[in-house]
């Protein structure tokens, strides 16, 4: 799959080598599962231009997705429907934090320098330290995230979107027992949970088609 | 407008859900932030202590084991512990987690403790497992450290978790 979602990433990047790029004739290509970016430098005092590769996503410092997909699948209590849904809505979160790392690799990898042959020093994008600075850390968050963070991050979201009124488990303690004294204070017994009133059958009743 | 108010019905049903995510990612964030400016300063001790408590369980099991500052080493093999290595990130990301949920605060410090508890607890097995597997399989040793250790740390992380909040009452 990796080869896969390279190329879908290398497909986004190419769209914003114009917006991203410091050098616009860079091209971005898959090598076995990995998206390299292939720049080329102008030295200027050998007058040549000099090409080199930088990494930009290599699978193998991004696990979320099998993470992710087991994570879903192994999930007691939820249908195969919803892990289906699930895993569909995971796994397109986790695209876009790919798509966000993806960028923001692009930006730092041309932050960093590259040691000439004659020992100089190259830099292919010129950002003010307070930029560079601030790509370094998202750079690092991203890194650090993509180990799987993401992951975790996204499956107790999709844990959260199955929380609601209807859902939420009542713990026994506090769940209403059959013939117990009403929770209100009434004085009467609870009926319990499964008991249908009088009135709510009679409205239902009522609010089927063709009665009237 | 159609879209406005499917998306207002939305946020009414599933309101719990999006509050927990933001919270989540936010907590994320800050934790990560917290965590990336003190580094040097909690890092390096929290490494050398690693190395100290795995040396010293090691020793007790009856291995020959000892520990100098981050590095902990079992008969000729050694290992550096690194930032990523002494699971605060882990622990960070658990305490997000847990704040994140609608619990009372008694709650959520239990619930922290206890986690955190537990994750150190795997770490330093996690780091026993490794010498083991760095001398007897070295081979073996950067798949499982990289992919089985990071991968079964993260669901200790979620498992821990989902366990407090199954036992815990939600606040409105």
């Amino acid at each position: 799959m990796a080869p896969v979602y390279a190329r879908g990433l290398a497909l986004i990047g190419r769209m914003l080598i114009p917006v991203l790029e410091a050098t616009p004739d860079t091209q971005y290509v898959v090598e076995g599962g990995r998206l390299l970016a292939n720049r080329t430098v102008w030295l200027p005092k050998q007058k040549r231009m000099a090409h080199f590769k930088k990494p930009l996503w290599e699978p193998a410092t991004n696990y979320g997705v099998p993470l992710l997909a087991a994570l879903v699948l192994a999930t007691p209590g939820w249908s195969w429907r919803r892990r289906g849904r699930a895993l569909a809505l995971g796994l397109g979160w986790l695209t876009l934090t790919q798509i966000a790392l993806l960028l923001v690799t692009i930006v730092d990898t041309q932050q960093t320098v590259i040691r000439n042959t004659d020992g100089t020093l190259l830099q292919v994008a010129g950002f003010s330290p307070p930029t560079q600075r601030i790509f370094f850390v998202l750079y690092e968050f991203f890194d650090l995230m993509g180990r799987g963070f993401f992951a975790l991050l996204i499956y107790l979201g999709l844990i959260a979107f199955g929380w609601n009124a209807s859902t939420v488990p009542v713990p026994r303690s506090q769940a209403v027992e059959h013939n117990a004294p009403s929770p209100r204070g009434s004085g009467r017994k609870s009926r319990g949970r499964n008991h249908k009133s009088r009135t709510t059958r009679k409205k239902s009743t009522s609010a089927e088609p063709g009665n009237g | 407008m159609k879209i406005v108010r499917k998306l207002a019905v939305f946020l009414r049903r599933q309101g719990d859900g999006v509050r927990f995510c933001v919270l989540f990612a936010l907590y994320t964030v800050v934790v990560f932030v917290c965590l990336y400016t003190a580094q040097d300063a909690l890092a390096v001790p929290l490494d050398s202590h690693f190395a100290w408590i795995t040396a010293q369980v090691l020793r007790l099991v009856g291995n020959q084991s000892s520990a100098s500052g981050p590095v902990v080493s079992l008969s000729h093999f050694a290992v550096e512990i690194k930032n990523n290595c002494n699971a605060i990130y882990e622990v960070g990301l658990y305490t997000a987690a847990v704040c994140a949920y609608p619990a009372s605060w008694r709650d959520r410090l239990l619930g922290m403790w206890l986690g955190a508890g537990v994750l150190y607890v795997v770490n330093v097995l996690r780091l026993m497992t490794l010498l083991t597997v760095g001398l007897l399989y070295p081979s073996w040793f950067e798949v499982i450290h990289l992919y089985v250790w990071q991968t079964l740390f993260l669901v200790v992380a979620t498992t821990c978790w989902i366990a407090w909040v199954s036992r815990t009452r939600p606040v409105a």
